[in-house]
């Protein structure tokens, strides 16, 4: 399978664009999961 | 794989979330959850009004995903990001199950088995029992949709309590209640809408006299079921006053729906005054009792 150079350039931004995705969502819960054990603790 | 030209962007996951119920299941989720007595560390609380948003969010994505097709068909939601094809359905279900799932896990990691369990039954509910089952079959579709709604105040509430009281049965009933007369105005005002989506809104199926009259009896329903915390003792006379005053001005725009003769859409003044007052109604109530929690507190 080949792309043309357009398709291409829309795929890279693509999977930069959920990369990123999913290192927001991998922050988020870190942040999420932190704050539970903490709230947890001082209950 | 493809490199597609019509790619998502993060609005339209945004969107298919339903952002507007969300906002209301926040707010009721909060006021159930500061109207209940004890306390709740503000982290815990903080995760628990997010995962509440969550899960109305999945049951937001559930209800696009099931009704995509018929979102298709109409203009008001062609441009939807399933009806419109920018998101595939698989994905959409994926990232609904996701959510529902980790909304439910986190917020019995963070509160309770209840509250989470509370929060389940709503998704399930909004999902299946009204999207799939009664929403295409019955005029009454909205009658049940209100108990969807009515979740949110309940969960925050066991997610401090731990359990399921008169209280929160009766914040259930309330808005259970308030939501006919809510969406019947409205419905009798975009009626004809409804009518070409094949929709079978009470409106469309029984005419706008039968509508009128079922708004004013949830009407009554609904105040009195309004009032009832103040004389079982659940709330105090600061809520029990404020319910009265807002009570006797929601049937009063109600009684003149019921009697009003308009059956030109364009020109039921009476409707449209009851829908907005509706949403004020909802809002001063709650946010009245939880006021009068802090002062009997």
């Amino acid at each position: 399978m080949s792309w043309t150079p357009e398709q291409l350039e829309a795929f890279l931004v693509r999977r930069r664009r959920r990369n990123v995705a999913i290192a927001v969502v991998l922050a988020a819960m870190v942040i999420l999961f932190y704050a539970i054990t903490i709230g947890r603790m001082s209950a | 794989m493809q490199a597609g030209p019509a790619a998502a962007d993060w609005r339209d996951w945004l969107a298919l979330l339903k952002p507007r119920v969300m906002s209301l299941a926040i707010f009721s989720a909060l006021c159930g959850m500061l109207a209940a007595p004890g306390s709740l560390h503000p982290a815990l609380a903080v995760v628990a009004i997010l995962m509440i948003a969550v899960g109305a969010g999945a049951a937001g994505a559930f209800n696009q995903w099931i009704e995509a097709d018929l979102d298709a068909r109409m203009r008001r939601t062609a441009s939807r990001p399933l009806a419109s094809g920018r998101i595939p359905a698989d994905e959409a279900l994926a990232f609904a199950m996701i959510l529902a799932v980790g909304a439910v896990t986190t917020l019995a990691l963070a509160t309770n088995l209840v509250a989470a369990g509370v929060l389940a039954l709503g998704i399930l509910f909004y999902a299946i029992v009204y999207t799939i089952w009664l929403k295409p079959r019955t005029p009454q579709n909205i009658v049940i949709g209100g108990a969807a709604g009515a979740f949110p105040p309940v969960i925050g509430w066991a997610a401090v309590t731990g359990d399921v009281t008169l209280m929160p049965v009766l914040l259930f009933l309330i808005i259970f209640l308030w939501t006919p007369p809510h969406f019947w105005a409205l419905a009798l005002f975009v009626a004809p809408d409804y009518a070409r989506a094949g929709i079978p809104m009470l409106p469309v199926t029984h005419g706008p006299f039968a509508t009128r009259r079922q708004i004013w009896r949830y009407a009554l329903a609904l105040v009195a079921a309004s009032l009832a915390p103040w004389p079982l003792g659940l709330a105090g006379a600061l809520y029990g006053m404020v319910a009265a005053g807002l009570g006797a001005a929601f049937l009063l725009l109600a009684w003149r729906v019921r009697v009003s003769k308009v059956t030109e859409p364009r020109a039921m003044a009476e409707e449209k005054a009851l829908f907005r007052f509706s949403i004020l109604y909802l809002f001063l109530l709650f946010a009245v009792l939880v006021v009068d929690a802090w002062v009997m507190a």
